[in-house]
C-alpha cells in the first residue's frame, strides 16, 4: 500500500518536473509576447521593424509573411519527395537501392541543420561557378527565398518520409494483398495504401512542417533575412526574404530594448501558429 | 453474363521462400469452368502454390519462382507479362477476409473496376457493383446501406463483400484460399454453394485444408503433401478410390501431420 503510494508520488513529481518547463516557456512567450503586441495592435502583425532604439515597437508583418511563404515552398518541394521516396522504399521488394534511400534518409534528421543551410549555399556557389564558365549565372541565388526554401524542404524530408515510410510498412500483410490482387499497378495500389494510412500521413506532414517553420539556422546562409515586405511579384523569390526566426535571433540578440520587446512579440506568434498547425492536423487526422 | 473460364496449366513449379524451398515441383492441369481444390495439411504449400497463380507472390521480397505457369496460353512468369494484367485476370479471395476497412461497401466492390478503368459511366458502375453484389450472395442484405463502411459487417459478409470484389474484376479465374476458416458453419454453407455457382462462368482454384468442403464442392481435388503433389483426379475418385495410402489416410482423418 505504501510502496504504490510512493510509487505514485514519484510518477506524480516527475511528471510535473518534466511538464515545468513546458509550462514556463510556454507562460513566459505567451505574457511577454502578448504585452509586446498590445503595444501596438494591430499594426503589429502587419508594420515592418521599428527604428532600433526608438520608442515605437513596430511590427514584423515581413517577417510572417517571409515564413509563411518559405515553410508554403518548401512544402511544396518537401512533401511529394517524402511520400514518393516512402513508396518507393516499401514498395519495391526487391530494390537493394530502396534499404538505402530508407537509411540515408533517417540519417538526415541527425545532420545539424546549420550543415543543411551550408550546403544549399556551397551548391547553388558552386552551380554558379560552373555556369559561368559559359557565361550564365545560377538560376537560383544563394540568398534567396527559393534558397531558403529548398534549405527547408531538406529538413522537412526526413520527418515525413519517416513516418509515412513506417505507416506503410505497418499496413497488414493481408491488406497489401487484397489491394494489390485487384490488378492496379504499383503506382495505383500505392495510392490507395496511402489513402488507407492518411491520417497519419497528415500527422507526418504536421511534424515536417511544424519543424521547419521553426527553423533558423539553415536560413542564416540562404534566405539571409530581410526586413521588408517581399516585392516584385515571383521575382521576390529571387531576393532574400524575413523569417520570424530570424527575426527573433536578430532582434533578440540586440541592443534595443524596443526590438528586445518585438522579438518576444514574433515568437508568441511563431508559437501560435506551430500550437494551430498541430491542433488543425489533429482535427483533421481524427476525423475519418 | 455466362463467359468462359481460364484454364490453368502449371508446370514443374517450384517455390522458394528464402532458403527454403516450398513448392518442390508441382504440375498441374485446372481444366476451366471447374471447382479445382488443393487439399493438404497445413504447411504443405498450398497456400503458397495459390499465390504463385497470380503472383501475388511477388509482394513478398523472400520468394523465389522456377517453373512455369501458362493461364490461357499465357505464359504468366514471361518477361513480357505485367504482374497486374495477371491479377487483373484472376481474382482472389483470402483466408481472411480482408475488406478495406475504411471504404464503403459500394466503393470496395467499386474499386477493382475504378482502377482497371472497366466502366465508362457511373450507371454502368452501379450495374457492375450490384451484379457482382448479387453473384455473391449479398445484394439483399446491403442494398440499403451501400455507404456503409465494409468494416461494420460480419465476417461472412465480410468474405461475401471480398468475393463480390473479386467478381466485379470479371476474372477469368478465382482463386480462394482457405475462404470459410474464420467462419461459422452458416456463413460456410452459404460461401460453398456460391463456390459450386461461380464456376459457370469462370474457374476456381480452392485451398483448403478440410477434405469434406472438398468433397462437397469440388469437381477435381489434388492432394499436396509437403510441397509435392501426391495425387490428383476427379472429386469423386479421389473421395471413394484413391491411389495413394496417404491420400486415403489424409481424407479419413486418420492422417497425422
Amino acid at each position: 500500500m505504501l510502496k504504490s503510494y510512493a510509487g505514485l508520488a514519484i510518477a506524480v513529481v516527475i511528471t510535473i518536473a518534466g511538464l515545468a518547463p513546458l509550462v514556463h516557456l510556454i507562460a513566459v512567450v505567451t505574457v511577454n509576447g502578448v504585452k509586446a503586441i498590445a503595444k501596438n495592435f494591430p499594426g503589429f502583425f502587419i508594420d515592418e521593424r521599428a527604428l532600433p532604439g526608438s520608442e515605437a515597437i513596430g511590427g514584423v508583418g515581413p517577417y510572417i509573411v517571409g515564413t509563411l511563404i518559405l515553410t508554403a515552398i518548401a512544402s511544396l518541394i518537401g512533401i511529394p519527395i517524402s511520400i514518393l521516396a516512402a513508396v518507393y522504399t516499401t514498395q519495391s521488394v526487391r530494390s537493394r537501392l530502396g534499404p538505402l534511400t530508407s537509411i540515408f534518409v533517417r540519417a538526415m534528421i541527425e545532420f545539424p541543420t546549420i550543415i543543411i543551410g551550408l550546403s544549399v549555399y556551397g551548391i547553388l556557389r558552386l552551380l554558379d561557378l560552373a555556369l559561368q564558365v559559359i557565361g550564365l549565372h545560377s538560376p537560383i541565388p544563394r540568398f534567396s527565398a527559393l534558397s531558403g526554401s529548398i534549405a527547408l524542404a531538406i529538413i522537412m524530408i526526413p520527418f515525413i518520409y519517416s513516418q509515412v515510410e513506417e505507416s506503410l510498412k505497418g499496413v497488414p500483410m493481408h491488406l497489401r494483398e487484397a489491394i494489390y490482387s485487384l490488378g492496379g499497378s504499383r503506382l495505383v495500389s500505392s495510392y490507395i495504401l496511402l489513402r488507407y494510412v492518411r491520417a497519419s500521413i497528415l500527422a507526418g506532414i504536421g511534424i515536417g512542417v511544424g519543424k521547419a517553420m521553426g527553423e533558423t539556422a539553415p536560413l542564416l546562409f540562404t534566405a539571409f533575412g530581410s526586413e521588408y515586405y517581399p516585392s516584385g511579384g515571383l521575382e521576390a523569390l529571387l531576393k532574400p526574404i524575413g523569417a520570424l526566426t530570424l527575426g527573433i535571433y536578430t532582434m533578440a540578440l540586440s541592443g534595443y530594448d524596443n526590438w528586445r520587446e518585438a522579438s518576444w512579440g514574433a515568437a508568441f506568434i511563431l508559437l501560435a501558429i506551430s500550437i494551430a498547425l498541430f491542433t488543425a492536423i489533429r482535427i483533421i487526422s481524427g476525423r475519418r | 453474363m455466362g463467359s468462359k473460364g481460364a484454364s490453368i496449366e502449371i508446370q514443374g513449379l517450384r517455390v522458394w521462400l528464402g532458403s527454403r524451398e516450398v513448392i518442390k515441383g508441382i504440375s498441374l492441369s485446372i481444366p476451366s469452368n471447374t471447382v479445382f481444390t488443393v487439399m493438404g495439411p497445413s504447411g504443405s504449400g498450398k497456400s503458397t502454390l495459390l499465390r504463385a497463380i497470380n503472383r501475388i507472390l511477388d509482394l513478398y521480397p523472400e520468394a523465389r519462382v522456377e517453373g512455369r505457369v501458362v493461364v490461357d496460353g499465357l505464359d504468366i512468369y514471361s518477361d513480357s507479362v505485367d504482374p497486374s494484367l495477371v491479377r487483373r485476370m484472376i481474382g482472389m479471395v483470402f483466408q481472411v477476409p480482408n475488406p478495406i476497412p475504411n471504404m464503403s461497401i459500394y466503393e470496395n466492390v467499386a474499386l477493382g473496376p475504378k482502377i482497371n478503368r472497366m466502366v465508362r459511366s457511373k450507371r454502368e458502375l452501379d450495374e457492375l457493383v450490384r451484379w457482382a453484389l448479387e453473384r455473391a450472395y449479398l445484394w439483399d442484405e446491403v442494398r440499403d446501406r451501400l455507404d456503409m463502411p465494409a468494416g461494420k459487417l460480419s465476417g461472412g459478409q465480410q468474405q461475401r463483400l471480398c468475393i463480390a470484389r473479386a467478381l466485379a474484376m470479371r476474372p477469368k479465374a478465382l482463386l480462394m484460399d482457405e475462404p470459410t476458416s474464420n467462419l461459422d458453419p452458416v456463413a460456410t454453407s452459404k460461401i460453398e454453394s456460391l463456390i459450386t455457382e461461380l464456376r459457370e462462368y469462370l474457374t476456381v482454384v480452392l485451398v483448403t485444408h478440410n477434405p469434406f468442403q472438398a468433397s462437397r464442392v469440388s469437381d477435381y481435388v489434388a492432394f499436396i503433401y509437403d510441397g509435392r503433389l501426391v495425387e490428383v483426379g476427379p472429386s469423386s475418385k479421389i473421395f471413394t478410390r484413391p491411389e495413394n495410402e496417404l491420400t486415403e489416410k489424409y481424407v479419413t482423418g486418420r492422417l497425422v501431420a
